[in-house]
């Protein structure tokens, strides 16, 4: 499951044509800006399905580009850079990206990253409707896009609620605490251990990665559409 | 016409307001029990005074035995406080015994007047004698506190003394030659001088004893403030060293990320070249070029364009061998060091994995054996970090195993104590036993909260004082780096023996427990 659209955002001429053409034999229809600014001025600067991003950019720096995808697009966005120190990482979630690879990557490992990163992200379209999620409060169950049902516990339900409540946009931890009925200090495990067993409980169910993901020192978002009903 | 009793009444007044004044300036600055015993002394020596002049009183023999009677303790009791004010033993007894001793013998000696039928001379004798003998011994005490305490004060303090004590004396042996009168108060020049200077006694003693607690209090103070001046320029060079060390480790840091930003690029580079290059030797060579694996097995044999890809995959395996250096060495200048703990974001296990199977070269990737023994997809986790550690026990057990080494890599969850755990098995010889030991050696960061620096860890340990880098280095930097991203992710890497033979090598990561409330 690949992206139908891709964009390259990299100053780094050589590899990026290599890896544009790689991409393009895997079937992807990807474009090559080796300027943020190029990107952005582009007619469909926030209407490609994936991005993948330098950080060391000419015109507006990687960060922020993400914070500004982000923003404007649900696509997956993968940051491939050199740069590298402790808080890299951090940034680079924080700022919105779902991935960080560090350089050097071959072509399988970006590749890898892109597959994973869209199944987790990119496949769900940006509006509620058939490819969405959704909560079933009444019978307490989630209903995955494939008709799947996830039994829930009222624990389960609470995250869920929480989460539903603002979609693509993290909950923080604080809140999610408050929202259990737990203390923002000391109770910490008993919600990383509900966040554990509701995420097990829809993966075991599905089989499949459950796009409730965490975002470090941010809280948890849920990645897909979730719709309430 | 000078009244002389009422002159000596005055100086006595002097001595009781010079009490009030040391109490009301030194209650809330000197220690209670020395002042409490000057102040009684003072006291004693101002009623003292005042009940022996007083006109009349000579008649009125309760008060000036009680006069009498306070001679002693107004000198006793000062002296005592002068010894405290030195760290001596106050000596309180024999002062006490001594003072008993002076008003027994005045009371004898008053007895023997009467039934003798003398004049007062014995026990104004003995009584001046006597008071010139605590007067001595008191401005003795005070040259000590001005000789010891280098105090201006306490020599004025002895000299005001000394001065009374010798008036005592003066007028003792101008009774005894009759040439003072025989009396407590009397109008002559003796008793004149005996009053002026006890009033100056009682003005200048006090203030000496006032004048050397001030002297005290100011130089501890003194004292206080210089130990504070000192302690805050230690501080501040400290403070000016850490700040110095910091912007060293901060250059470092910019120049180790400047570095490693100019060396992944053109390994970036030059990996895209490669491998577009091996795409366009395959699309070339068609069915004729051996694939990867077997190329790697049987070069030999393969067409020229398969020799080719070969040598292009071997330089790929090379880029990959300085990638991997490249990356443990920033990760040892930089994970031994780091302060902050990791950034867990929910990582998709199985993404991870083959992305850290992507860094193993295409001969060695072909020789793991994947095993998932786990429904779960995904972990709290930094990847990067936990990719770092995994591809470095994968690299261990290639280099450990040797050419024909098979690796397992096993994704599995276990219980007791309820953990997700990514272990790698070869079936590699036996380590030796030194070898063993080396890699269960206690390392600088066991023992280190999640987020707390290696070097921190070490420098606690005493024994250990080796830094986290260089301890790395001679262990093993795959195994120590290993170990710091288990220790920073709150889990460890476990190593044990492989059955029937090899090693396997364990990164934990602790799960919540099943019991946990619902």
């Amino acid at each position: 499951m690949l992206p139908t659209t891709l964009a390259l955002i990299d100053d780094d001429a050589e590899f990026s044509e290599y890896l544009r053409d790689y991409l393009r034999a895997q079937g992807v229809a990807a474009h090559w800006f080796s300027d943020s600014d190029d990107l952005l001025c582009s007619d469909q600067a926030f209407g490609f399905d994936f991005y993948i991003v330098d950080l060391m950019l000419p015109g507006v720096d990687g960060i922020s580009l993400v914070r500004l995808l982000r923003k404007r697009s649900k696509a997956g966005i993968l940051v491939v850079t050199g740069k590298q120190s402790d808080d890299v990482f951090g940034s680079v979630v924080n700022a919105g990206a779902d991935m960080h690879l560090a350089k050097p990557a071959t072509f399988e490992q970006v590749l890898l990253a892109v597959r994973g990163v869209y199944r987790r992200s990119g496949g769900f379209s940006s509006t509620a409707g058939a490819d969405a999620w959704k909560l079933e409060e009444g019978r307490r169950q989630l209903a995955t896009p494939g008709g799947v049902k996830v039994e829930l516990s009222p624990t389960d339900l609470a995250v869920l609620q929480c989460l539903a409540e603002s979609p693509g946009v993290p909950v923080s931890r604080d809140v999610l605490l408050k929202q259990l009925g737990l203390r923002p200090e000391g109770d910490d495990n008993l919600l990383n251990a509900a966040i554990y067993r509701l995420r097990r409980r829809i993966e075991g169910a599905t089989g499949a990665h459950a796009p409730l993901q965490a975002r470090s020192r941010a809280g948890y978002v849920f990645r897909a559409p979730l719709d309430r009903g | 016409m000078v009244n002389y009793a009422a002159m000596a009444v005055l100086a006595s007044l002097v001595h009781l307001a010079m009490a009030a004044v040391v109490w009301s300036t030194l209650v809330r600055q000197w220690h209670r029990q020395q002042l409490t015993l000057w102040v009684a002394g003072a006291l004693c020596t101002g009623f003292c005074g005042s009940l022996l002049s007083l006109p009349g009183s000579t008649a009125a023999w309760p008060l000036e035995h009680l006069g009498f009677a306070l001679i002693a303790p107004a000198f006793a009791l000062r002296i005592a406080a002068l010894r405290l004010d030195l760290s001596l033993p106050p000596r309180g007894q024999l002062l006490a015994l001594l003072a008993v001793l002076q008003f027994t013998t005045y009371l004898v000696l008053r007895q023997l007047e009467q039934l003798l039928q003398l004049d007062a001379l014995p026990h104004l004798l003995w009584s001046q004698l006597c008071g010139a003998g605590w007067a001595y011994t008191f401005a003795w005490h005070g040259a000590m506190i001005g000789r010891r305490l280098q105090s201006r004060s306490g020599w004025l303090l002895a000299a005001a003394e000394v001065a009374f004590g010798s008036v005592l004396l003066a007028r003792a042996v101008a009774m005894l030659l009759g040439w003072a009168q025989r009396t407590t108060v009397s109008n002559d020049g003796y008793f004149l001088l005996i009053a002026a200077v006890g009033a100056l006694s009682g003005l200048y003693g006090n203030l000496g004893y006032l004048g050397m607690v001030l002297d005290r209090t100011s130089a501890t103070a003194r004292r206080a403030r210089d130990s504070q001046l000192e302690e805050s320029l230690r501080r501040e060079a400290a403070e000016q060293r850490s700040a110095e060390l910091g912007q060293l480790l901060t250059e470092r840091n910019q120049v180790l990320h400047l570095l490693a930003h100019e060396i992944r690029q053109p390994l970036h580079n030059a990996s895209g070249a490669l491998q577009a290059a091996v795409r366009e030797l395959s699309g070339a060579a068609g069915s004729t070029a051996a694939p990867p694996n077997t190329a790697a097995a049987s070069p030999h044999g393969a067409q020229p364009a398969g020799d080719v890809q070969l040598a292009l995959q071997r330089a790929q395996g090379v880029l990959g061998r300085v990638h991997a250096v490249l990356d443990n060495t920033l990760a040892a200048a930089q994970l031994f060091a780091r302060a902050a703990a990791p950034d867990k974001v929910d990582t998709d296990l199985d993404l991870l994995v083959h992305l850290t199977l992507g860094d193993l070269t295409s001969g060695d990737r072909a020789r793991v054996q994947l095993e998932w023994q786990t429904s779960m997809h995904s972990m709290e986790m930094e990847p990067g970090l936990v990719r770092l550690a995994l591809r470095n026990l994968l690299n261990n057990a290639f280099e450990h195993g040797g050419a024909s080494v098979k690796v397992r890599l096993v994704v599995a969850e276990v219980a007791m104590p309820h953990a997700l755990v990514l272990r790698v098995v070869d079936d590699g010889p036996t380590l030796p036993g030194d070898a063993w030991a080396r890699l269960h050696a206690e390392a600088p960061d066991e023992g280190a909260e999640a987020g707390a620096p290696a070097h921190h860890a070490a420098a606690t340990q005493g024994t250990t004082a080796e830094p986290a880098v260089a301890y790395a280095f001679r262990r093993g930097l795959g195994v120590a780096i290993a170990r710091r991203v288990m220790g920073l992710h709150g889990g460890q890497l476990e190593m044990a023996l492989a059955l029937p033979q090899g090693v396997q090598a364990s990164l934990v990561f602790p799960l919540p427990d099943d019991d946990m409330p619902r």
